[in-house]
């Protein structure tokens, strides 16, 4: 009973993780029809600015996160308007070599300024190895509850923010139809500078919450976003409750499935091996719903 | 033909040129819409009517060049959504609502461009089609086809544009709601005073509420003169009245 909490409240933990970096890509995916292959190296950018901040000039680790926000935001928006726009939005690849283009070089640049060594990122909880509750037998530590937390504030602020403002209505309105949207008088790329800041905000804390388990360093965003991703994917990559949901899954499939599945000695490889069956899972959900499951199919009616 | 008994002009298309990749869809089009007119462009498939519409409005997907002036001001090389912002309103083929918007959405968002209340706009619309109001909370995507043109009109008048452009508002749709919209067209130009260019193929209905039309062929005007006129042209009669 108390193995089995503890891997429910890990997975529940890492999926939140998921779910935040999910809900950005997903974000510019409604928007755009495409997968910005920068998302991870951006967020991780934004983590490293935090670090700066926090453990370089001494500022409170949740103010250094947010400063490091606002900066992803407005680099996010810059990119959009510099690297994004001036290219035919229908033709995608192009937009795919940009992005992929922006993740090697952020890449690289952040390996130049702090090179590969693994760094420890402060929490912006308390961490300590007895911060946790005793539930049942298993340890639920504080700083998943405020994993969870953040999770629920950033979608309550997503909600706000895409439901009752107008540039958020005039952002479903160009992920619904970028046409239709010109015709009612909506500057399509301004809006779709807001969903850069927005998702390059969340990526951002999104690696910033991750850090303190991994470490920072250039790379940690790479198993993170494909994690990420097939969260979103399993949610259906257009519905932003789907992505929460996705990456919930995901965090709870690596933990409590893949944890058992691998106590089994036959099976102990798979402890190695989480990430292919967390594929392997989304694959068979594919196989029984292409479109995810809370994704839309696209009916076009002439 | 001249334009001086038609009023202020509001539409000034001249020499418009339109292509899609190598096909070349409109060749040097020229005609005008006067203040609170109703104008409708005849024309068979593929004779380049939706075309010219998504010239008038530069829509990305066609590479046009001429002249459009709207309201004395060049609009040719302008952003669709700057036109809009100017007074021009575009309902496009295959209805041009937003599917995954609730129906109260697709209104707010079709008065994006004013600065004021959109209440009392939202109030008429679901007046003059009930429908949409029993419906104001299901997304676009689920209405019916008829009822998703109710939606696209009343999206593209929360602008409250002074130019209003619709392509084959009959398309796809049943007679007696066909007739049920262009009285409503007809109520909306003598009410508001919302100058319209439709392009139909439905001859009938469209000369009926027009005052002035054209004869698009083949990428050219072929023909174009006041619908009373049109009504009467024998090579109209037999193209397009079934007479």
């Amino acid at each position: 009973m108390g193995l089995l909490l503890q891997r429910l409240f890990d997975g529940l933990e890492l999926g939140a993780i998921y779910a935040v970096v999910a809900v950005a890509l997903v974000l510019i995916f409604k928007a755009t029809t495409l997968i910005n292959f920068a998302q991870g190296e951006l967020a991780m950018f934004g983590a490293f600015i935090a670090y700066v901040l926090a453990v370089e000039q001494g500022l409170p680790i949740w103010l250094a996160i947010g400063i490091a926000m606002v900066i992803s935001s407005a680099a996010g928006m810059t990119i959009e308007r510099v690297l994004i726009r001036p290219f035919d939005p229908s033709d995608h690849l192009p937009v795919v070599l940009i992005t992929l283009g922006v993740f090697l070089i952020l890449n690289a640049v952040a390996g130049q300024i702090w090179n590969y060594q693994p760094r420890a990122f402060p929490s912006m909880f308390p961490n300590e190895a007895d911060d946790f509750i005793g539930v049942g037998g298993a340890r639920l530590f504080y700083s998943s509850l405020g994993v969870w937390g953040m999770l629920a504030l950033m979608m309550t602020v997503l909600y706000v923010l895409l439901n009752k403002t107008k540039i958020g209505l005039a952002f479903r309105a160009v992920s619904s139809n970028t046409d239709s949207a010109r015709l009612v008088g909506i500057r399509t790329g301004r809006t779709l500078m807001f969903g850069w800041a927005i998702a390059c905000a969340f990526g951002t804390l999104g690696a910033s919450l991750v850090a303190p388990r991994l470490f920072i360093q250039p790379n940690m965003m790479a198993a993170l976003l494909i994690f990420s991703f097939s969260g979103a994917a399993f949610g259906g990559l257009d519905s932003l409750p789907g992505a929460v949901i996705g990456g919930i899954a995901i965090g709870i499939i690596q933990s409590i499935l893949v944890g058992y599945l691998a106590d089994w000695e036959p099976l102990s490889f798979l402890r190695n091996l989480g990430m292919a069956v967390a594929l392997a899972i989304i694959l068979i959900v594919f196989w029984f719903k292409p479109t995810g499951l809370f994704g839309t199919a696209r009916v076009e009616r002439v | 033909m001249s334009s001086s008994d038609r009023g202020e002009i509001v539409l000034k298309v001249e020499g418009v040129d339109a292509r899609y990749g190598q096909i070349q869809a409109l060749r040097g089009i020229s005609f005008e819409v006067a203040a609170g007119e109703v104008v409708v462009i005849l024309g068979a498939n593929g004779s380049g009517k939706t075309t010219t519409l998504r010239s008038v409005c530069n829509m990305p997907i066609v590479h046009s060049t001429g002249s459009v002036i709207m309201n004395g001001t060049e609009i040719k090389k302008k952003d669709t959504a700057e036109i809009v912002h100017m007074g021009l309103a575009h309902i496009p083929q295959g209805r041009g609502t937003f599917p995954e918007l609730s129906v109260m959405d697709n209104l707010e968002v079709g008065g994006y461009v004013r600065k004021d209340s959109l209440a009392s706009d939202i109030e008429k619309y679901f007046e003059l089609f009930p429908r949409l109001a029993e419906r104001k909370d299901q997304l676009a995507g689920s209405l019916s086809g008829g009822e998703q043109q109710m939606l696209a009109v009343a999206r593209a008048l929360m602008s409250r544009p002074k130019v209003l452009l619709l392509d084959e508002p009959s398309l796809g749709l049943a007679p007696l709601i066909i007739e049920d919209l262009f009285r409503t067209f007809a109520e909306l130009n003598k009410t508001e005073g919302t100058t319209m260019l439709i392009v139909e193929q439905n001859a009938n209905l469209a000369l009926g509420i027009a005052t002035y039309g054209y004869v698009l062929e083949a990428g050219q005007v072929v023909l174009g003169g006041p619908s009373e006129q049109l009504k009467n042209d024998p090579s109209i009669q037999a193209a397009y009245l079934g007479a």
